[in-house]
């Protein structure tokens, strides 16, 4: 054959290459290439940057992240920016590193007739899976379809906005494998879900089952650190000693599930004592006397044989509560202790918020604080044009009535898959598979589905139960909505488009949407840039997209929050409840009072499984970076930690390789024998266990709670209830 | 030195071509006369030699446009569990943070590769802007320098990029696809054609020249 038309036909040169490289000369090799390389200095020249925020956890902290050749060449953490405060973690400094990784998703997929993906193009993808939501919607209605998202700035706003046009009741957030039972518990009490303590100018916080040192917020570790360095008494509640208790006085190793009589037996020492705000209970609470009749028996003695904290302890620590009040709470927690890992996670949080109330310290200097927050204002509606409201109730929210209407009960909306009566799901950065509940179970209801669309950056076990898989650029090269943060001086940031895209046929996820809807026949609520909409937003709080790039985060002085205002209590009374009608109906008593966790360990090599954050991991998607992996393995992280003294009684030495077991997982991995841990509890290392073979890096690296896990739901709540689970611990070989 | 066509040819099939520029490649005096210009660049040895009976079948009656389309499909696509992408960053160990990785895009070799497409005037095709050191990439640049007449630098280009090929047909032999035989051949006679061409080159050293026409 020898050189022909055909031969000739370069991808670098084009037809004409032979003469266009022989005028050129410029050619080098990689070893002098490497050498110039080595010889260059390291210097910003030549460099540009932009404001981002961080996707290894919600936090999302602000940073100026700098380029250089195309590529990532620093971090440096903003200053004003919420969560960041100047510093991120080493999550934040790891995780870019998923931009580059082989894994990384660059094309649409669909499943073949064999179970395979094959690459389609984006046409096919929009095409498709229009045709089949436009037929799910005819025969069954748009109540057959639901989306699930983890809350990102655009994914909040963009996957809602289609479910809405859609028509469908049917949006939820991670939630039911998180934080909903704490939200939706306070909800009960104070009419909101969450609410912020003052750990600058406290006296006195105790945390139960969080640690701000492993799920890092770098704003409320620097806070917690201001709190140790000011004297205040800080208490740490939780069956593991987690990397905050070096700021802490106190480690209390509850039994994990008995938080609620801890609090309930502190509450009925504050109300027998009459050492709690009178004044404030009087003129802000309903259903004082009877959450009061309900903790009468509540004593620390009764107590003490449930959380296994001594009788003397309670008693004392409640006294010293009511001496440090108002400038003293629980903190509020997030899924740690009672998000959503027990029978009675819901009512832990109630009783929390009732705890709060009756320190008098809602908004006081020093207490527990609802914030003051700036949102976007309404937008013109020729150019956004606004969606219709959605008629109908989400799935679940009958079954599940205590659960926030705004995060709704996931995993139920995807077991009724397997009854027919859900036909189609998305999945938007939600690996709800690998980390909500039974995966084996979740699986099925998956495959249960006509449709399942999952939009990732990797193949995750969510995606790998797909119809189809559309491929999002990462974080760092796309640009999304403003994200407006609450807190003392309310503020707005910005996740800027920091480098260019790296695989040419990924898609932003404004982009990856407006398509589906466009093809789902909804296009006309899309009729928008993300530019236009992050400029219109920042427009109705006196910024521009351009005013804020320049500076990624601005604050809102004139909004900052004052001390010592009376919140407006949005629950059904006004006030704060101390009973709940809801909750009386679903079940539980109208005022908290004991609930026991679904199960417990009979002891011998029994033991409960409870998991937490480390501070380089977050769930599964920090899994598979390589640098945060990196140090899992410099420091051996994937061992479960047990008790010492129940390790020598099982003769089980540091470092043995166990055998985990229950009726529905075996797995082994080593130990980490301590005595940093409740003798009741295994704690097992999240992020763990990857089952998705493409994800090279975190694949059969340790364990994963959730293969242990039954699918089961907390009463009323919907909680996925992740610590209800009992395991038998053998030395392997032994 | 060396036939660029052999590399241009094979270059193309690693580059999932469109129907139209599959037809003409293989069509059936195009393909004999890439198959005996592959015979020549491994000449003593014959295909029998160095292939499987079912590869130089394989090779000699190249795969329908569905067969090669699906290929590409399923496995020259990154993140899927059967991905197999031909890009030496994939396969070559770097130092990244005092520790050797492998298996990240953008590694050395493209930013190289990036670097030398940009000094010698030429131009990234948009659609391998995440791999600059994609096979189909390396193997056209390999033609372009030698159809040049850039020796030298051909020869170092083929001494330094080539190496990783051992490493991604371990890969492609993973695959369980009846067509991945197909592009396994091509990856064992460009390992040999790689070496041929060093060997060749080493006995003719000091007679090589530049692309400015100067003794290398």
């Amino acid at each position: 054959m020898s050189e022909n038309a055909i031969t000739r036909r370069s991808f670098l040169a084009g037809s004409a290459g032979v003469a266009a490289l022989a005028a050129a000369g410029g050619y080098m090799s990689f070893g002098a290439w490497e050498q110039a390389c080595a010889d260059e200095p390291e210097t910003d020249q030549g460099s540009w940057s932009a404001y981002t925020m961080c996707n290894a956890c919600s936090s999302k902290c602000g940073y100026k992240a700098y380029v250089k050749n195309g590529r990532l060449s620093k971090l440096i953490a903003s200053e004003h920016d919420a969560s960041a405060q100047g510093k991120i973690c080493a999550r934040g400094y790891g995780y870019p590193a998923i931009v580059y990784s082989e894994d990384r998703l660059t094309d649409p997929l669909k499943k073949n007739d064999k179970g395979e993906f094959e690459a389609i193009s984006w046409e096919q993808a929009f095409q498709e899976i229009g045709d089949k939501v436009k037929a799910i919607i005819d025969e069954n209605g748009p109540e057959a379809l639901a989306l699930v998202q983890d809350p990102r700035p655009n994914g909040a706003f963009y996957t809602k906005r289609f479910l809405d046009a859609l028509g469908s009741p049917n949006y939820y957030t991670h939630g039911a494998a998180c934080n909903l039972s704490k939200a939706s518990g306070y909800a009960e009490v104070i009419g909101a879900g969450d609410f912020s303590a003052d750990t600058a100018n406290t006296k006195m916080i105790m945390y139960i089952g969080r640690s701000v040192a492993d799920a890092i917020k770098p704003a409320h570790l620097q806070g917690l650190q201001k709190a140790h360095e000011n004297g205040a008494k800080v208490v740490m509640v939780d069956p593991r000693c987690n990397n905050s208790t070096v700021f802490a006085d106190e480690w209390l190793p509850i039994n994990p599930g008995t938080d609620l009589a801890f609090i309930l037996a502190m509450s009925h020492v504050l109300i027998r004592d009459g050492i709690y705000d009178k004044a404030y209970a009087a003129e802000n609470v309903v259903g004082f006397d009877e959450f009061a009749a309900g903790v009468a028996d509540c004593t620390p003695a009764w107590a003490e044989g449930i959380c296994g904290i001594s009788a003397a302890d309670i008693e004392r620590l409640a006294v010293e509560f009511s001496q440090a009040a108002p400038a003293a709470c629980i903190d509020a927690g997030w899924r740690g202790g009672f998000g959503n890992q027990y029978a009675n996670s819901g009512e832990t949080a109630r009783a929390i918020a009732v705890f709060n109330t009756l320190l008098g310290c809602w908004n006081q200097k020093g207490g527990a604080l609802f914030t003051s927050g700036v949102s976007a204002g309404k937008l013109d509606e020729e150019k956004f044009p606004p969606v219709p409201k959605v008629e109908g109730k989400k799935a679940g929210s009958a079954e599940y009535p205590l659960a926030s209407a705004g995060m709704g009960v996931n995993v139920y909306a995807a077991s009724l898959a397997k009854e027919g009566k859900m036909k189609g799901m998305f999945f938007y950065n939600s690996n709800m598979v690998a980390g909500y509940s039974n995966p084996a179970y979740l699986q099925e209801c998956l495959e249960a589905l006509d449709l399942c669309v999952v939009v990732d950056i990797q193949m995750s076990e969510t995606a790998l139960c797909a119809d189809y898989v559309l491929p999002e650029c990462s974080y760092l090269e796309r640009l999304e909505v403003p994200a407006f943060n609450g807190g003392l001086i309310p503020s707005v940031s910005l996740r800027d488009k920091v480098l260019d895209v790296i695989h040419p046929n990924t898609k932003p996820c404004d982009e990856i949407f407006k398509g589906l809807a466009e093809a789902c026949g909804v296009g006309e609520y899309f009729p928008f840039t993300i530019e236009e909409l992050a400029d219109a937003q920042l427009k109705t709080v006196g910024l521009s997209l351009d005013a804020l790039r320049e500076v990624g985060t601005v604050e809102f002085p004139e909004k900052a929050f004052v001390y010592g205002n009376t919140p407006k209590w949005k629950t059904p009374s006004g006030k704060i409840q101390f009973t709940s009608e809801k909750c009386a109906a679903a079940g539980y008593t109208a005022a908290p009072t004991w609930v026991a966790p679904a199960v417990m360990p009979a002891g011998g090599n029994q033991f409960r499984m409870i998991t937490g954050k480390q501070a380089i991991h977050s769930h599964t998607m920090t899994a598979n970076c390589k640098p945060l992996m990196a140090i899992t393995e410099d420091y051996d992280l994937t061992r479960i930690w047990m008790n010492a003294d129940r390790a020598a009684q099982l003769g089980i030495a540091d470092g043995d390789e166990v055998e985990v077991s229950n009726e529905l997982h075996t797995g082994r991995c080593r130990v980490k024998v301590t005595q940093r841990m409740n003798p009741t509890a295994i704690f097992l290392p999240p992020a763990y266990g990857c089952t998705s073979e493409q994800q090279h890096t975190a694949y059969g690296v340790g364990l994963r709670s959730t293969d242990y896990t039954t699918y089961q739901l907390e009463t009323g709540y919907g909680s996925t209830m992740a610590h209800e689970i009992l395991v038998t611990v053998k030395k392997v070989g032994a | 030195m060396g036939n660029p066509a052999v590399f241009s040819v094979a270059s193309k099939c690693f580059s999932h071509m469109d129907e139209a520029a599959f037809a003409e490649l293989t069509a059936p005096d195009v393909w004999k006369g890439f198959i005996d210009d592959l015979c020549v660049a491994i000449a003593p040895r014959s295909l029998y030699e160095l292939l499987s009976e079912r590869e130089v079948e394989a090779l000699k009656n190249p795969p329908s446009y569905g067969e090669y389309d699906g290929f590409c499909r399923r496995h020259f696509t990154g993140g899927l569990p059967a991905s197999a992408m031909p890009v030496e960053s994939l396969y070559r160990a770097d130092e990244v943070a005092g520790r050797t990785e492998r298996g990240r895009y953008g590694a050395d070799s493209a930013r190289y590769m990036e670097k030398l497409i940009v000094s010698l005037g030429l131009t990234l095709p948009p659609s391998y802007k995440a791999w600059p050191d994609h096979l189909a990439l390396e193997l056209d640049m390999l033609a372009v320098l030698q159809r040049s007449g850039c020796a030298e630098e051909a020869r170092s280009f083929l001494s330094e990029r080539f190496g990783w090929l051992a490493d991604y047909r371990q890969r492609l032999l993973r695959l369980d696809d009846p067509h991945a035989a197909f592009f396994i051949a091509l990856v064992d006679v460009l390992i040999d054609a790689v070496a041929s061409e060093e060997a060749d080159g080493s006995s003719e050293e000091g007679q090589d020249r530049g692309c400015d026409g100067l003794p290398a």
